[in-house]
């Protein structure tokens, strides 16, 4: 499979997702730049749309979710490329069967490219040095895990210093969007934040 | 809402030094703080606040259970399922007990184990509304859709007018997704827009659900079809109204949001055509 690279504004949002809701499990979407017509066929990761921490295993508002988000990404040049999700014990940190399913729909609409980050929550910490996830990619009807690098060191450092401050209390995600619609999925502010840090 | 960080840094700030001041509630906040400390993975604070709480009411079965949620946040699970065997020896009708128990067997991964003690919790306390909806969340980890439908059907027994538990039901129909399933879910996510038609979630239900029936071969008519498609477009309608009435006019034209709902009714009605 290609390489993969996730931004910076990508990596925190979707670790800041995770700190925020420690009690829960939560999910979300990262969306690449749609390469199809370019020969360089690295799945850059640009942004992450976070979606619930309420039930995830329930299909109607996941369904309408991905209706905005796919509108929203076709008209910005991008693609509904990967998924992730933290598991609501703190050590577990498997694929379940949301995470296989929706991976596989993403992998079905996306030319059979996704990628599936399933979050270490023990790794959700400003000490980390390490990615907070592991990346698993489709193999057959399998997803195995690539152990290849997907951010560098600067984005590890900003996240650091984001998970030590409050800015998780900012994050909007589905949820909260579903409860009040004025709410921004998209976290404009949050990532005028994150590009302040760099 | 669960605000633990807040919680213990106003102990930290403020309520620590002005103990003296709380007068007789200093306990209750001594209680409140044990938890929230526990939450926050402080467990030494939850010690200290248990301990000043032990020593005011030393036979208090409500500070105990505090000792066994010590326990369990430290991961030493044995300990916490004798204490809370202890208080329920000396008090049978102590719910709270119980449920530290089957929050102790989630917490193992053991969930055939929470959802067998769940289910003996409810025989004797069958009122006891949250823990239904446990049971049920407990059900849907495990895609038994069929037993969490009956979870929810006991609430919405015992509470009729309460939107939420119709829009739930609704939800796992739909997402067992078969024509009858589905057919149940538009009916109960119609419920839930009638008792509270702000409800974002629930209309977005109806028109999904609406849609997937109108575009379905599963029909008895073509005048079914047309209801369908008529319900979707009502429920669009609502949906493209609360949008325009409660977002900012940018964030509604950037994220496309009218679009994307435009984009299923044309879906709809070309289908129909063909």
């Amino acid at each position: 499979m290609a390489d993969i690279e996730v931004s910076i504004q990508a990596y925190c949002k979707l670790l800041l997702h995770a700190a925020k809701y420690p009690h829960c499990a939560v999910n979300g979407i990262l969306l690449a730049k749609d390469n199809r017509s370019s020969d360089n066929k690295t799945i850059k990761f640009v942004d992450c749309i976070p979606l619930f921490h309420l039930t995830l295993g329930l299909s109607p508002m996941l369904e309408a979710a991905l209706l905005q988000i796919d509108t929203y990404c076709r008209s910005i040049g991008c693609v509904i490329a990967g998924y992730y999700q933290a598991n609501e014990l703190l050590q577990d940190k498997e694929m379940n069967n949301i995470a296989k399913i929706i991976g596989k729909r993403i992998q079905e609409n996306n030319n059979s490219n996704a990628c599936v980050f399933m979050i270490d929550n023990e790794r959700v910490s400003p000490n980390s040095t390490m990615e907070v996830y592991r990346v698993h990619i489709p193999k057959d009807t399998a997803w195995n895990v690539d152990k290849r690098q997907t951010v560098e060191e600067e984005t590890l450092r900003v996240a650091s210093v984001l998970l030590s401050s409050d800015a998780c209390k900012q994050l909007v995600d589905f949820d909260c969007h579903l409860d009040d619609v004025s709410k921004d999925w998209r976290n404009i502010d949050l990532n005028d934040m994150i590009a302040k840090c760099t | 809402m669960r605000d633990s960080l807040t919680v213990v840094q106003l102990w930290d700030r403020f309520l620590d030094q002005e103990k003296n001041k709380l007068g007789d509630e200093l306990w209750t906040v001594y209680e409140q703080v044990c938890v929230a400390a526990l939450d926050c993975q402080r467990n030494e604070l939850a010690e200290d606040c248990q301990e000043a709480l032990g020593s005011k009411f030393p036979q208090s079965v409500r500070v105990q259970r505090l000792k066994g949620m010590i326990y369990e946040a430290a991961g030493r699970y044995h300990k916490a399922e004798e204490v809370y065997k202890e208080i329920i020896d000396k008090d049978e009708t102590n719910m709270f007990a119980r449920k530290r128990k089957v929050a102790i067997m989630k917490a193992q991964n053991k969930v055939a184990e929470a959802i067998e003690e769940l289910n003996k919790y409810l025989k004797l306390f069958m009122t006891d509304f949250e823990a239904w909806m446990e049971l049920c969340d407990l059900y849907l980890s495990q895609q038994d859709y069929g037993k969490a439908c009956f979870c929810v059907e006991e609430l919405i027994m015992s509470n009729p007018h309460n939107h939420l538990y119709h829009q739930k039901f609704a939800e796992i129909k739909y997402t067992m997704g078969d024509p009858d399933s589905m057919f149940q879910a538009r009916s109960y996510f119609s419920q839930a827009v009638k008792l509270n038609p702000d409800s974002v979630r629930s209309l977005y239900g109806l028109f999904l659900s609406a849609s997937s029936l109108a575009v379905s071969g599963a029909h008895k008519s073509s005048k079914e079809k047309q209801s369908n498609i008529k319900y979707a477009a009502w429920a669009a309608q609502q949906l493209k109204e609360k949008y325009t009435s409660v977002q900012p006019e940018h964030l509604t034209n950037q994220t496309k949001v009218l679009e994307s709902i435009e984009k299923v009714l044309e879906s709809l009605t070309e289908k129909t055509a063909s």
